[in-house]
């Protein structure tokens, strides 16, 4: 195949390929298809749906049931835990935090 | 009166009072339960218990309390269990709801007036570990629950949050606070008495024993004693295998806690700009070895910590530092 032979094959292609387009798409607006392109409806459509749909949620903490411990009887005469008393005054230090506090509103 | 509660893996610290006087009441937080199979059992069971912490069950079964459920369980080369894992409530302990239940209406008693207030402490979300099991949320909801069955409004803050409450009063509240537990560490940042950065890491005291006990072969709650007792300084050798261990694996713990500090600092978009060097206070039982703070802040600088550091204290009371920090957040609360 020459040269010549090659451009005019190439050329026969492109037209038939252009004749076909335009026939696709003159079938399309005769079926009464949007002249849209599809894709950038779709797009508009979901997010139309998401801007009026409320996301709704299920609450699926843990539900705390009865803890009884009513049935756990002592064996002693034990008091549980040890006691230590400390000379401590934590009033300044508690006036000292709810003043930054309410200064921060 | 008001109280503060510090709910943690190792142990449930009650502070209470105001004026002048401060006073704890601490329990270990440890069960351990033998169940006896003939009638003969019980009694002898029961005589050995003789002056120990412990509860009956309806299915007959003895629920030893406290440290004295700790040494039955090294007298039987066993580990004694929590009611609580890493900072929450037990998820693989049956027993653990209850037991907590019974320890904490024991500790923290009935409420003398109806609605008087209460503060307890909460572990923040960990920074590495995703985990189902981990649900402070739900935990929160139980201890709320089992306080509120004796009579207390009790509100929730976070355990680190408490322990800057406790320890940076003379630096206008402004500092970085870490509260190491047995289940975990918890860190915050404050500024002026607002928490900035709240976090937590999965590895402290316990996974020091837990390692030191695979290291070894020895329980868990054996290395725990020898832990307690013995005499070692974080990161240095020592004779006693067990306390070489533990040494060792102290050193490793700090590395990474350091480093995951590091990196939360480095990570975190809206950190203010602090105008002074911050105070650093470290609290808590897992604390307490030898060398502990000394070996944090080399490790510390070592990682690269992005703030200025003023120094690196420890907590006046290492072990009742976060029980009253929720006692002073009870006044204001």
């Amino acid at each position: 195949m020459n040269a010549v032979e090659m451009l005019l094959c190439g050329s026969v292609g492109f037209v038939a390929g252009y004749i076909c387009g335009k026939l696709g798409r003159i079938t399309q607006l005769l079926d009464g298809a949007s002249s849209q392109p599809t894709t950038t409806s779709f797009i508009s459509n979901v997010v139309k749906e998401s801007k009026t749909k409320k996301k709704i949620e299920i609450d699926d903490t843990k539900f705390v049931t009865d803890i009884s411990a009513s049935e756990l009887k002592s064996g002693s005469d034990q008091v549980l835990g040890t006691v230590t008393k400390t000379d401590d005054n934590i009033s300044s230090a508690a006036s000292k935090l709810a003043q930054l506090k309410r200064m921060k509103g | 009166m008001a109280k503060g509660l510090d709910v943690g893996t190792s142990f449930i610290v009650l502070a209470s009072g105001d004026e002048g006087a401060v006073e704890y009441k601490d329990f270990r937080d440890a069960f351990y339960v033998i169940k006896p199979t003939t009638p003969i059992a019980t009694k002898m069971i029961e005589k050995g218990l003789a002056g120990k912490t412990f509860v009956k069950d309806t299915d007959g079964s003895f629920i030893i309390l406290g440290k004295d459920a700790i040494e039955k369980a090294v007298e039987r080369n066993d580990s004694a269990k929590r009611p609580m894992f890493r900072g929450v409530v037990s998820s693989k302990e049956k027993d653990a709801r209850r037991v907590l239940s019974y320890i904490l209406k024991e500790v923290a008693g009935k409420a003398p007036k109806k609605g008087e207030k209460l503060v307890f402490c909460v572990p923040a979300q960990p920074v590495d570990q995703e985990d189902d099991d981990f649900d402070v949320g739900y935990h929160e909801d139980v201890v709320k629950k089992i306080l509120e069955e004796c009579g207390y409004d009790s509100r929730a803050i976070n355990e680190a949050e408490a322990l800057c409450y406790s320890e940076l009063a003379d630096d206008e509240y402004t500092g970085v606070a870490l509260s190491w537990g047995a289940g975990m560490v918890n860190v915050c940042v404050m500024l002026n008495g607002e928490p900035i950065v709240k976090f937590s890491t999965t590895k402290s005291g316990d996974w020091v024993d837990r390692m030191a006990a695979v290291a070894t072969g020895e329980t868990d709650s054996v290395v725990q004693a020898e832990k307690e007792n013995g005499d070692f300084t974080v990161g240095k050798p020592n004779e006693n295998q067990v306390l070489s261990a533990v040494a060792t694996y102290y050193d490793r713990l700090i590395d990474y806690t350091a480093k995951q500090l590091t990196s939360a600092m480095h990570d975190h978009k809206s950190l203010p700009k602090f105008k002074d060097p911050l105070p650093v206070v470290v609290a808590g039982g897992t604390t307490k070895a030898k060398g502990f703070v000394a070996h944090f802040e080399k490790k510390l600088k070592d990682s690269g910590f992005p703030l200025p550091v003023k120094h690196v204290k420890h907590a006046a009371d290492p072990l009742h530092a976060v029980a009253r920090g929720c006692l002073i957040a009870s006044q204001i609360l």
